[in-house]
């Protein structure tokens, strides 16, 4: 609440009444119950009526210029609380890119039940986990797959030639020999009947390259 | 120790550490099974492969770990953690090969401090029988007598077994599942039958003595399995083929496989009274640990204790430990947080670990700073106390912790001990009286309310009011 005035002023300031809208009455007459706004005579007399009756009680129910005052607040307040918020979402926004390059730095995904230890965290350590690991294990045995039924499958074939349709050496494909010699058997096959080229990759395999507005 | 055949030289050789170091523990399977994924040869593996070794100081200042040679001091006397692992003890370059086992080493000690008992993994989807919505409220202790079993009885708490004979088939490639048909079950095949047949022969006596005992009748001689004509096995292979969940049953029974998931779509009540061992087993749903399922980390039965503070007596909650915020939260999957070297899901629920968008209660509780994106600004990374209330070992072997939200004053007190804060009052304790003037508080207060009545009427925010 501001300071309430000397009540000379107070009572010279409730009797004087400038305009008789319905908005500066109500200004006017906060502290009595206020009427809803209605321009009508009946209303302007109940008014001075009420200004009359309640300059003695003045000095208890506070200052006419209370609610000016208090609507400035307001308006400054909601100001800046839209300022605070808009410069919450502009650090927040700052923050997410800021984290996202530094994430990018650590592309290790880390999951339940792994350990680590200070190294672990080192950038040496994060770079080791940016680029797959070499492939170690037969595929073949693994998927438990027959390689000379697999010759329409050109993914697969893909995955044992060159983008030249050179297979690719056993060294390449950590094949076992059994395997591997199964695969080149295939592969072998399939650009003899003219089904895979042999100079380049699939068609269908490099269209997006050629064609990468497609997706 | 070592047998009196053994010359003093020998049993001397045979305790000493050149001869005790056991065998490396195979390479941890990648859990994902996607041939080829980022990995690094470098990392700390989700558990120890090596023994860690250590040596008194007097020794190693002499080089001497008790192997075949001495080590070099330049490496092993300038760090405060002396642990070594012994990759090879001789290579065919004459040295020892040995690293650093610093960090398994302290990660166990950091996981002792924390005070955790391993526990049976919890099954959550596991509510139709009254007996277990019980045991649900906590954890059940991998040391539990009906629980802490490995050989085949044949009695009734074979189903809680946490070793089986059979692999878990979850868990195989189409190519191993191949090689174990063609390797494994095609052999025992006539076993199988005579097994079936055997079977069919209690059935049938079974059924034949209910029949005579509804009529009065005589019990009928009991049914060998030499009665039995051909045509009549095949009918009943014909059946059994037909009725999944026997059969389940019994194949994972004769070959003492692992126990799966229950098979989708069959009820709950049927499948209960079956002789299998899916429905009791804790490693069903989650899969056989390929350790003992303490994983010898803890050998705690239990974590229902009371801690002592020296000044505020025993406490409710046990003693936060700090957890390092590792990664936030990406999309769907939580925050990951480290506590002690291992890291864990964040705990889930209503918490500091988990914003909620447009629910009323995040905004009081506030989210921890580095949940949403990485905290860029504390020093050493955003940190929150945590309690860890159990853990579980998966079937790769790693060590599971589940967290749960640590109790504030339990939060307070971790941070006084570390000297953060002082809440301890030795003096005297002063009443609080409350201000009087309540009538002209009131009055003030109507007033006020009136006057922003007021406002909102002029600004136009009046409906924002008007809600209830």
């Amino acid at each position: 609440m501001p300071p309430l005035l000397p009540a000379s002023a107070v009572r010279g300031l409730a009797i004087r009444s400038f305009s008789t809208t319905s908005p500066v009455c109500a200004l006017r007459d906060t502290s009595s119950n206020r009427p809803s706004p209605r321009s009508s005579p009946y209303y302007n007399n109940y008014n001075k009526y009420r200004s009359n009756q309640q300059q003695n009680q003045q000095q208890q129910q506070g200052n006419p210029g209370d609610a000016a005052n208090l609507m400035m607040t307001r308006l400054k307040r909601d100001g800046s609380v839209t300022l605070r918020n808009k410069q919450a979402q502009l650090e927040q926004l700052r923050n997410q890119k800021n984290s996202a390059d530094y994430l990018r730095q650590m592309p290790r995904r880390w999951e339940a039940g792994d350990v680590y230890s200070p190294h672990d965290m080192s950038p040496v350590e994060m770079q080791k986990w940016r680029k797959r690991s070499p492939r170690k294990a037969d595929v073949v045995d693994a998927l438990g797959i027959r390689p000379l039924d697999m010759y329409k499958n050109f993914s697969l074939i893909q995955e044992f030639t060159s983008t030249s349709g050179q297979i690719t050496h056993s060294s390449g494909t950590s094949l076992r020999p059994v395997n591997q010699r199964k695969i080149a058997k295939m592969i072998r096959r399939v650009q003899g009947m003219g089904l895979y080229p042999t100079i380049h990759a699939h068609p269908e395999m490099i269209r997006d390259s050629f064609f990468p507005e497609r997706r | 120790m070592s047998g009196r055949a053994v010359s003093p030289g020998g049993a001397l050789l045979r305790t000493s550490r050149m001869f005790s170091i056991p065998k490396p523990l195979p390479e941890p399977p990648s859990t994902n099974l996607h041939i080829g994924d980022h990995k690094s040869a470098t990392m700390t593996r989700p558990y120890p492969q090596h023994q860690s070794i250590t040596s008194p100081l007097a020794s190693r200042e002499k080089g001497d770990w008790g192997l075949k040679r001495p080590f070099p001091l330049k490496s092993t006397m300038a760090t405060s953690t002396p642990y070594i692992r012994i990759k090879q003890v001789d290579t065919v370059e004459n040295v020892t090969n040995f690293a650093s086992a610093a960090d398994h080493s302290l990660s166990l000690e950091k996981f002792q401090e924390l005070r955790v008992a391993m526990s049976v993994p919890f099954n959550p989807d596991k509510k139709s029988h009254s007996a277990s919505t019980r045991s649900e409220l906590w954890h059940k202790s991998v040391f539990e007598e009906d629980m802490d079993l490995t050989e085949f009885k044949g009695g009734r708490g074979d189903d809680r077994r946490w070793k089986f004979q059979g692999p878990w088939l979850a868990r195989m490639t189409e190519g191993e599942f191949v090689e174990y048909l063609n390797k494994k079950v095609r052999p025992k095949r006539a076993h199988f039958r005579a097994l079936l047949k055997q079977k069919l022969a209690d059935d049938i006596t079974t059924s034949q003595n209910k029949v005579a005992l509804d009529e009065g009748r005589e019990a009928p001689p009991k049914v060998e399995v030499r009665d039995i004509t051909e045509a009549q096995f095949t009918d009943y292979l014909r059946a059994l083929r037909n009725d999944r969940v026997t059969l389940y049953a019994l194949v994972s029974k004769f070959l003492d496989l692992a126990p799966l998931g229950q098979p989708v779509g069959i009820i709950h009540a049927f499948w209960a009274d079956r002789d299998s061992v899916a429905p009791d087993s804790p490693y069903g749903k989650s899969g056989p640990p390929p350790s003992h399922p303490s994983a010898g980390i803890s050998y705690l039965r239990t974590n229902a204790f009371m801690e002592n503070h020296p000044v505020y007596g025993p406490q409710g909650k046990r003693a936060p430990a700090l957890a390092r915020v590792v990664y936030p939260k990406t999309g769907p999957i939580p925050p990951k947080l480290g506590v002690g070297g291992f890291v864990a899901d964040a705990p889930s629920g209503d918490n500091e670990f988990n914003p909620r968008y447009g629910s009323r209660m995040s905004v009081n509780k506030g989210v921890l700073n580095g949940i949403t994106h990485l905290d860029t600004t504390t020093f050493g990374g955003a940190k929150a106390y945590v309690e860890a209330s159990t853990a579980t070992v998966d079937p790769s072997g790693k060590v599971v912790l589940r967290l749960r939200e640590a109790d504030p004053e339990a939060q307070v007190i971790a941070r006084e001990s570390r000297g953060l804060t002082e809440i301890y009052n030795d003096g005297p304790t002063k009443s609080y009286v409350p201000s009087e003037q309540p009538s002209q508080q009131s009055k003030r207060v109507s007033d006020e309310a009136r006057l922003n009545r007021v406002a909102d009427e002029v600004l136009g925010e009046s409906s924002r009011f008007d809600k209830p």
